[in-house]
């Protein structure tokens, strides 16, 4: 029988022996079992999948903590909305004696002022530019005192506007009643023209959205004037358009504790898990001037005092009351809200810990084991060579040195 | 899953890894028992090889069996130590097979030519005296 | 195999006719189980034949002729494993420069798609801050980024594939001449039925050389070796050598042709020519295919749910990637389309505050793309690939390497026994063979069992 020629043979079990030991050298530097997608493309292609759903839970875990700020802010503001209230009612009950005096009756109202203007400044608060309570009109407060009268900057006497003057297509002018607590949009079309403007308030009037006597009307400075033409009825008003120019309130004409809410009806939602999304805001006409209209009550509640019958104390301080009651319950969705996002916390802490696991799992390697695995194949590298050389030539011996 | 059940559950899973590294260790053998030609190794090593596969099937059977803790990850992803090396022994056991698979795909075709080589040689050949050439006319097209 | 066989019994066949062929009974083989035959040892070359007539029948001539017929065979062999083992390295060499870039951990497109939805999801928390729109805005510029990267690293790629093809097909021709010249003067000593001797060792290294370039046929005939590539293209008949040149396509690829000007680019299917063929012209436009159509429908659905909302200033939403007419070079073109923050569209009713076009966004990451996969999904797909063709290529090439080793014990160890007996032996390897196939499909199951061990059942 022929010799076979052992050369080849112990190349072969070197360079397999090498690589083994290279693998487990990468193991030990890296803490990864899997340092490339050959190393093991299932895993690898889990990795791709279960890493997204990290990015995704960091990102829940994120917004779950913005949500639990902004929620909070508003919670506190519903919650001094609501000592104002309780304090209002007591106010209401010492108005409503028959026996206060006049002086008294003043006093009272001042406090009464007083708490609505607490009232307004919680309407509008905000976190971090955000106003809560303005739906999703939020980079400005949603509550703006009223005023009768709004005028145009455009228009003179010399050059005044008229009710043919043409308006641009497109532009928006909006009107906002304090009293019917209702926005009126007029959205130009080509051609029309001031003069429409003014009958499509008028119309606005007609059916309710806006307080009676209202009008749009050319004054002698040639501006265009919107009127409520009242003193206790007042207005917020803008427009868009450039033909007018900025809408601005007329100086003296502000209607004192009348509020308009300039903000929108819009709920953004926000997720905070896969299947999960929380209401991040509640507006403000939901809150402040729906049902038992918060602001009204109050605004009532100051007027009466200051008539000082108390016949109608009585009813306002009713009225009160029942904001009262609407605002507490206004309140609980919000609380509740605020328990999910704390829930949610959690739920993503231990989502994050599996993850981190089964990632783990896929492409980690245990140090101790690597480590171990790494000085068995230098032992066996060492063996190996030793066997190689009693059968190489020594020159070949040399190339297959370790380096 | 109480501590006893625990307890088996662990042993079975230890017990499961030492087969893992044997099967391992014996595709190896194998590998090398081709590559020598070396025919008694080599069966030895797949007989082997078959009652390994044996075991291991009848061991995940057991330990694949319910688990009351509903919030453990499968025993291939979960994170404890013998989890791991049974994981990084499969990969092993993976990357083996498919050298191994491919060798034999390999070596296979060369064993086959070789036998249909001999069928053909079954009865008599002749070679016209020593004026003949003795390479035969034939080809290979694989 | 059916081809072997047929063309091993036709030539037999014609052999028998050329001798005016009868069947004779021997025991020959018998005879060969002399102890201490060696092939090195003459006799049994020279052992004289019995002649009757035409025919010549001897022990020495059955073993002599069986035996180099079976070290041609186990030669060839050598040839074709060599043929795939440079191949899978060929392949091995360019996938182990695509692999880097189908990462799972960093700036990798899976990540950066990871991160454009998790920047929108910070965006829907406060619609109106500036950093966050400028966050989104990153996230896309990097997501294009890693498109246009991986685009070019395969494309860089498959360029670089051609001037190697031009090297090789320069080599193959060398070699060609040299096989050519060496066919007459072998032919020569065989026709006086001599041995081949070095002249041969050196041809069958010439052969071997070519073997690592290319898929080469050989066929033995009384003029020497033919040796054809492709479908039959001729490389060597005789004496003659016919070359091989190469041309640039129309797709700009370096294109192979046979001395025709004929096209036999994909008909190169093995060797470091074959390999490289496949990497340029099969794999590489496969995994760009892919990607141009992750690229590209990604986009539109970005773009469409873009479309749906408005922007910071009320304005409908405008494109948000810019993509190429055809889905062709989508990866490696496109970029954002718009460059201001407040373009993003995250309002649902044109308010500045409202984020209800995010969850249009949002939703890309779990549509099923018109490619059948989500986008997460078909990165996966593609990472899973590239593995996959890496670590076969790396199987392939280890074990051919095996394969080799095992061929070449066979052409140096001694076959001094029967015919019988040799077939006996292999036919033992190739039960064994069977046997461990069916252990390996048995080991293949066991994988996923592995996986999911233990897996909580619910109580």
């Amino acid at each position: 029988m022929r010799v076979v020629n052992m050369v080849p043979d112990m190349e072969y079990a070197v360079q397999q022996n090498q690589q083994t030991l290279s693998a487990a050298l990468q193991q030990v530097s890296t803490g990864l079992r899997v340092n490339k997608p050959s190393d093991d493309p299932g895993a690898s292609a889990s990795m791709v999948i279960s890493l997204a759903s990290s990015a995704n839970v960091d990102q829940y875990t994120s917004n779950v903590s913005a949500m639990q700020s902004q929620m909070q802010t508003a919670d506190s503001a519903l919650n001094s909305v609501i000592t104002s209230l309780n304090t209002a009612v007591t106010v209401a009950t010492a108005g409503s004696t028959g026996t206060s005096s006049a002086a008294n009756d003043q006093a009272l109202a001042a406090q009464a002022q007083g708490l609505l203007s607490n009232v307004i400044a919680q309407a509008n608060t905000s976190y971090q530019g955000i106003y809560a309570f303005a739906g999703s009109a939020s980079s400005s407060p949603p509550f703006v005192a009223a005023s009768t009268t709004y005028t145009s900057q455009n228009g003179t006497a010399a050059a005044p506007l008229s009710t043919t003057t043409p308006l641009t297509a497109g532009s928006v002018t909006t009107i906002h009643d304090a009293s019917t607590s209702q926005a009126f949009t007029f959205t130009a079309a080509a051609g029309d023209t001031i003069g429409d403007l003014a009958s499509a308030i008028s119309g606005a009037v007609a059916a309710g959205t806006l307080s009676l006597g209202t009008t749009a009307t050319i004054n002698a400075k040639g501006e265009l004037a919107i009127s409520t033409n009242s003193g206790t009825h007042g207005i917020v008003a803008s427009s868009n358009d450039s033909v007018l120019g900025l809408v601005r309130p007329l100086w003296g004409t502000d209607v004192t504790n009348a509020y308009a809410y300039v903000g929108n009806s819009t709920v953004n939602n926000v997720q905070i898990g896969d299947s999960t999304t929380v209401a991040t805001n509640v507006p403000g006409d939901q809150i402040f001037t729906a049902g038992a209209n918060v602001i009204a009550s109050l605004t009532g509640l100051i007027t009466a005092l200051q008539s000082g019958n108390s016949a109608i104390v009585t009813s306002s301080g009713a009225a009160v009351s029942a904001a009262l009651t609407y605002v507490t319950q206004q309140r609980v969705p919000l609380d509740n809200t605020i328990s999910q996002l704390n829930d949610q916390d959690s739920f993503l802490n231990q989502e994050t810990l599996t993850l981190t696991t089964q990632q783990n799992a896929l492409v980690g390697v245990n140090l101790a084991t690597a480590a171990t695995s790494l000085s068995q194949a230098e032992l066996d590298n060492t063996a190996v060579l030793a066997a190689a050389a009693k059968v190489l030539p020594q020159t070949l011996l040399n190339y297959l040195a370790p380096g | 899953m109480n501590d006893k059940e625990l307890q088996d559950h662990d042993q079975l899973a230890a017990s499961y890894l030492q087969q893992l590294q044997a099967l391992a260790f014996e595709i190896s053998v194998a590998m090398d028992a081709i590559a020598r030609n070396a025919i008694s190794s080599f069966q030895e090593s797949v007989a082997k090889q078959e009652m390994l596969c044996a075991v291991l099937a009848n061991l995940a059977n057991t330990i694949g069996a319910p688990v009351s803790s509903s919030e453990q990850l499968p025993l291939g992803l979960s994170d404890n130590p013998v989890a791991r090396k049974i994981r990084a022994t499969t990969t092993a056991i993976r990357d083996l097979n498919l050298q191994y698979a491919a060798l034999l795909k390999h070596s296979g075709r060369s064993i086959a030519l070789l036998v249909s080589l001999c069928r053909s040689h079954t009865g008599q050949l002749q070679e016209a005296g020593l004026s003949r050439s003795k390479r035969q006319t034939w080809s290979c097209e694989m | 195999m059916s081809s072997i066989t047929s063309i091993l019994s036709s030539a037999t066949q014609s052999l028998l006719a050329e001798t005016g062929a009868l069947q004779v009974t021997s025991n020959n083989i018998a005879n060969a189980n002399t102890p201490g035959y060696s092939r090195q040892i003459p006799i049994f070359q020279e052992a004289a034949p019995t002649n009757d007539g035409n025919l010549s029948i001897g022990n020495g001539v059955v073993l002599e002729g069986y035996q180099s017929v079976r070290d041609e065979l186990v030669t060839s062999q050598i040839q074709q494993e060599t043929q795939s083992q440079s191949s899978a390295n060929a392949q091995l060499n360019t996938l182990q420069q695509i692999q880097p870039t189908f990462t799972t951990s960093t700036q990798d497109i899976g990540t950066e798609i990871s991160a454009l939805f998790t920047s929108l999801s910070g965006l829907s928390t406060n619609p109106t801050s500036s950093a966050e729109r400028q966050s989104v805005l990153a996230a896309g510029n990097n997501l294009a980024g890693a498109f246009n990267a991986a685009s070019n690293v395969l494309t860089a790629q498959q360029t670089a594939l051609n001037s190697p093809v031009t090297q090789d097909v320069s080599q193959i021709n060398q070699l060609t001449q040299q096989i050519a010249a060496l066919n007459p003067q072998i032919a020569e000593l065989t026709a006086t039925g001599q041995d081949g001797g070095s002249l041969q060792d050196q041809q069958n290294q010439l052969v071997l050389k070519l073997s690592t370039l290319t898929n080469v046929s050989t066929t033995q005939t009384a003029q020497g070796e033919t040796l054809t590539t492709g479908n039959g293209t001729p490389l060597v008949v005789g004496s003659q050598s016919y070359a091989l040149q190469t041309a640039t396509g129309s797709d700009g690829m370096q294109h192979v042709l046979d001395q025709n000007g004929a096209d036999i680019t994909t008909a190169i299917s093995s060797g470091d020519l074959g390999g490289m063929i496949q990497m340029r012209d099969q794999t590489i436009p496969g995994l760009l295919n892919q990607l141009d159509n992750l690229a590209n429908q990604f986009g539109t659905a970005f773009n469409a749910a873009q479309a749906k909302g408005f922007d910071q200033n009320g304005v409908a939403g405008g494109n948000f990637f810019t993509l190429p007419a055809t889905v062709a070079g989508s990866a490696g073109a496109i970029s954002m389309a718009i460059t201001s923050p407040t373009k993003i569209a995250a309002s649902s009713d044109g308010t500045a505050g409202s984020n209800g076009n995010v969850a249009n966004f949002s939703a890309v990451q779990t549509t099923v793309l018109a490619a059948g996969n989500t986008p997460g999904e078909a990165y996966a797909n593609l990472v899973y690939q590239v593995g996959s063709l890496t670590s076969n290529a790396n199987a392939e090439s280890s074990a051919t390497t095996a394969s080799l080793l095992q061929l070449n014990d066979q052409l140096s160890s001694v076959s001094g026994v029967s015919v019988d007996q040799e077939a006996a032996n292999l036919i033992t390897f190739q039960t064994a063979y069977q046997a461990a196939a069916r252990v390996i499909s048995t080991m293949q199951a066991m994988f996923s069992v592995t996986m999911t061990m233990g897996t909580a059942a619910a109580e």
